[in-house]
């Protein structure tokens, strides 16, 4: 057979190679305008998700700010724990045994080291903020205190009158020190700076960066790699690959495992080293730097400066402030709409206003982008709240998804490879299950589950993945019941391959294709069971976030707000999941007819 | 006769499911939780686990799986107060669904779950699925039609994208919306809960049926969009198909008219795929009702189920979720039966 492709790239020089199933499938994708429309809308879904921590944080990028009233609370403790060693270190150990605290065992040398290891930690606090010249001699107190303790423990037998001379000796000297201490390293007060006081060197810090987990880095590495696939791949395939089929097709495997082992290796080094572990820690970064607590000569908020939990007391369900209702005054009452106050009837008082608090990095009370959608129930920006629970829903579809299609290929390959009997069992019970509103099995399991047994995140997706995977249990046992008489099956079992091989090398890749296609619907139904469990008040529980959850908040036409944005989220990612299912059916499918 | 095993099976699955879930559930219904005070007498004098025991024992969950299984199913009465069989005293030796007892609810041991449901099923569940499944039909069929006979046009496109996204709304959502937009926040035309007016009673016939109208439109509307677009597409796909073969193209041949070529010759092969969605789609929608039915405030067997879920109670949770499975069964039948009438090569032994 002289094919004439070949032909014609042996007149003409230059290859030509035959397209594979796959390339065939990819182009065909590429013409589905819609389906490329909703994979954008989906990358930025994801992304939203996935970069939540850097987009909505109440902790700043980066800080350098010098913790005044940590330095404070050192000062005021410096003071009674070095006249704490130094008492100690004036006793011998008997004496100390005899006057220490009733039903205290504390031996002395514990003691000793206990105190003089508080005095020590209070300098190193302290010295974080203090200028050059200054640290020097918080470094000769310590070197004294550390003398001292040294000393008084080397002498902890029988002491001449001359050691005891030296001990009170170099006790009294330290009580000076810290005396002087005292008046010379009073930091002055940020709100009356003309009363003078020692000013404190700002401590650079990264707060957000330092609270990302290696798992958060691993998906932040691979949502680039695959947004930007479309260029290096390419690059990849005209530079390294000359454009080579053949060797295109042989590097898609190597490439997807760069990509992940890249990501992977990205988490792992990320959350050994940085992740997770805090330097600066201060409990609400923006209410210390609001209260001057703390004094930043640099702080980077993100855009939008508001915690999935940070609660603002005075703003419950303040609609988005865009909307003409939601103006609040300054004495903190509502100026427009059904919240303005009313006088009592009797006492004739109002009620008593409840001033909001503006934090440092938060726009005005009444600017348009303070909170963009509104509030929640307790004060919290919804807007924070649906970008972090984004994280929710989006993985609750993913894992459920992946996880149902995992178990129903298994179940399906099984029943359809071995057919008879196994099949009969298998398919029966498929049947009585596909008998039973799914929905309805969720939301019963799901009330009688302990949360604290399992969290409820994690036992959603087991039970959507126990419960939905009938449908492709079913496709795969159908695929396999065709292809298991095809050519390359028999041909895998005359060879004398074992059944596993012939299942997952021979006939499962080739049965894959719709598989794919449920897969990308199985996301999207996963997406809508959760929220819908959530909504009932079965699913996710507060304070966590999730669309579902988040629309459960209010049920109050009022806060309309609380029930349209979620809702509205849920809705555009479930029409691109169909979408992108849709496209996957008729691009993997060459015998759907276009029309 | 499939249908008697099948029904064995999904009481079964249902059971074995609430066996499954981590958690106990005499605990999780008496609202004590896990941990904490179980196994001792906690700090407020209450012996939480005598009370636990006592209530496992009355309601015969202290016995084994199987037992559990035979009381649920019938006739008879595994209970303390049951068959002798069963070690119970005899003074109400029969019960069990087979009987047709769905026993009491727990909280409340006056009130029959049996009767409950079937107060619920004729007064709203089943005239809202009736009415939704088919306006369903009676919509779904012509646009389907109608699209697949201007495929390819800018029509076609419009309604296939509209439809689309259409499928994608979440249910409980779009009842979410339209009580914002019609209720009285909104345009304020349309009451938002429940089956009628308060003086419902004391109203003539015809403002009576307004009435019932006002408040049926929403929760109707919600049930059935979903359905609409899906076996609308199903029908464009389907007529689609039967529209390019050899026999339509020898009817074109022979110059018959288009309305009778596609009512008489396309139709009937068109609708197979469609009749058998009909027992797919019905799980989905007695699912969806129970959505439907909390958001409305209607009281329906989902509403109903609802409830039960809320207060944990085992038996309102059986009854109801056994049901949801019979209606399913009756859909299939339904749609197996319909399947025999549009296509006539299929005979039933």
């Amino acid at each position: 057979m002289s094919n004439p492709h070949q032909e014609d790239a042996q007149t003409h020089g230059a290859p030509v190679y035959s397209k594979d199933y796959w390339d065939l499938v990819f182009e065909q994708l590429g013409r589905n305008g819609l389906f490329k429309i909703a994979v954008v809308i989906l990358t930025i879904m994801y992304a939203s998700a996935i970069y939540a921590p850097v987009i909505a944080n109440d902790r700043p990028y980066v800080l350098e700010a010098a913790n005044y009233a940590e330095y404070n609370k050192a000062l005021r403790t410096l003071y009674p724990a070095t006249l704490g060693v130094g008492r100690i270190a004036k006793q011998t150990p008997e004496e100390y045994v005899a006057k220490r605290t009733q039903g205290s065992d504390q031996s002395y040398q514990d003691a000793l080291k206990l105190e003089a290891g508080a005095v020590l930690t209070q300098v190193a606090d302290m010295s974080h903020y203090l200028p050059a010249v200054k640290g020097t001699e918080m470094d000769a107190f310590a070197a004294a205190i550390k003398d001292l303790r040294d000393k008084a423990l080397s002498l902890s037998g029988e002491r001449s009158e001359v050691d005891k001379e030296a001990l009170a000796a170099a006790a009294s000297a330290t009580k000076d020190m810290v005396k002087a201490i005292r008046v010379e390293f009073k930091p002055l007060d940020p709100a009356k700076p003309e009363e003078g006081g020692l000013e404190l060197v700002g401590q650079r810090s990264y707060p957000i960066v330092e609270t990302i987990s290696g798992v958060e880095m691993f998906f932040m590495v691979l949502w680039l790699f695959l947004m930007g696939w479309p260029l290096w791949n390419r690059l990849w395939n005209k530079l390294l690959l000359q454009g080579n089929r053949t060797r295109i097709r042989k590097a898609r495997p190597r490439k997807w495992g760069l990509v992940l082992g890249i990501s992977l290796l990205a988490g792992i080094s990320w959350g050994t080293t940085i992740g997770g572990s805090p330097t600066f820690t201060v409990a609400g970064y923006k209410s210390a730097l609001t209260s001057g607590e703390i004094v930043q000569t640099l702080a980077v908020l993100p855009p939008v400066p508001y915690g999935f939990a940070e609660i603002h007391g005075a703003e419950i369900f303040r609609p988005p402030t865009w909307a003409a209702s939601s103006e609040i005054s300054e004495e903190g009452y509502y100026v427009r709409g059904a919240r303005v106050p009313l006088k009592d009837p009797v006492t004739g008082f109002l009620p008593p206003p409840l001033p909001v608090e503006v934090r440092y990095g938060e726009s005005e009370l009444n600017a348009s982008t303070r909170h963009i959608l509104g509030t929640d129930s307790a004060g919290r920006d919804f807007l924070a709240r649906l970008l972090w629970g984004g994280r929710v829903s989006l993985a609750v579809g993913l894992i459920s998804a992946f996880l149902l299609v995992v178990i129903g290929t298994i179940i399906g390959s099984i029943a359809g490879y071995f057919g008879g009997m196994v099949d009969l069992i298998l398919s029966r019970f498929i049947e009585i299950v596909l008998c039973i509103p799914a929905f309805f099995l969720i939301l019963m399991v799901s009330a009688f589950i302990d949360p604290k047994i399992i969290p409820p995140i994690f036992s959603i997706v087991i039970l959507i993945a126990l419960i939905r995977w009938t449908g492709v249990a079913r496709l795969v046992r159908g695929e396999f019941l065709r292809l298991r008489e095809a050519e390359f099956a028999l041909a895998a079992k005359s060879l004398g391959f074992s059944s596993r091989r012939t299942i997952f090398l021979h006939i499962l890749p080739n049965a894959m294709a719709p598989v794919l296609v449920a897969g990308a619907f199985a996301v999207a139904s996963g997406i809508l069971t959760e929220s819908t469990l959530s909504y009932l008040g079965f699913g996710i529980q507060r304070p966590m976030p999730s669309w579902g959850s988040l629309i459960n908040d209010s049920k109050m036409a009022e806060n309309w707000w609380i029930q349209i944005f979620p809702g509205l989220l849920i809705f555009i990612t479930i029409t691109c999941y169909n979408q992108v299912g849709d496209a996957f059916r008729d691009a993997l499918d060459p015998k759907a007819k276009k029309n | 006769m499939w249908m008697v095993p099948t029904l064995l099976g999904i009481i079964l699955i249902i059971l074995g499911l609430l066996h499954a879930a981590p958690g106990d559930p005499a605990m999780m219904m008496m609202g004590i939780g896990s941990g904490g005070s179980s196994g001792e007498v906690s700090q407020d004098g209450v012996d939480y686990q005598a009370r636990i025991d006592a209530f496992k024992k009355e309601n015969a969950l202290d016995r084994s799986f199987l037992v559990q299984y035979a009381g649920v199913l019938g006739p008879f009465n595994v209970k303390p107060d049951g068959h002798e069989l069963f070690g119970g005293d005899g003074r109400n030796p029969y019960g069990g669904f087979l009987v047709f007892d769905f026993g009491k609810e727990l909280l409340n041991k006056n009130k029959h779950i049996g009767e409950e449901i079937k107060k619920r099923l004729l007064s709203t569940t089943l005239p809202l699925a009736l009415i939704s499944i088919m306006l369903t039909y009676l919509l779904a069929l012509p646009i389907g039609i109608y699209s697949a006979n201007r495929a390819g046009m800018t029509i076609d496109k419009i309604t296939t994208v509209g439809l689309f996204i259409m499928y994608s709304i979440p249910v409980f959502w779009a009842g979410l919306m339209l009580k914002l937009a019609f209720g009285k926040t909104g345009l304020g035309w349309l009451p938002v809960i429940g089956l009628h007016s308060r003086d419902a009673a004391d109203m003539d016939m015809l403002p009576y049926l307004w009435d019932a109208f006002k408040h049926f439109l929403m929760p109707v509307t919600v049930m059935t969009y979903g359905s609409l677009a899906y076996i609308s597409r199903q029908m464009r796909t389907g007529m689609i198909e039967v529209i390019h073969q050899d026999y339509i193209r020898t009817a074109r041949a022979k110059g018959l008219s288009e309305k009778t070529i596609i009512f008489k010759h396309a139709l009937r092969n068109s609708m197979i795929p469609v009749i058998t969605i009909f027992a797919s789609i019905l799980p989905i929608l007695i699912g969806g009702s129970l959505v439907i039915e909390v958001i409305f405030d209607l009281p329906g067997m989902g509403e109903y189920m609802f409830k039960g879920l809320l207060k944990r109670d085992y038996n309102i949770i059986m009854a109801t979720m056994t049901l949801s499975g019979v209606m399913t069964l009756m859909g299939i039948l339904l749609s197996d039966i319909a399947y025999a009438i549009v296509d006539p090569r299929i005979k039933y032994s």
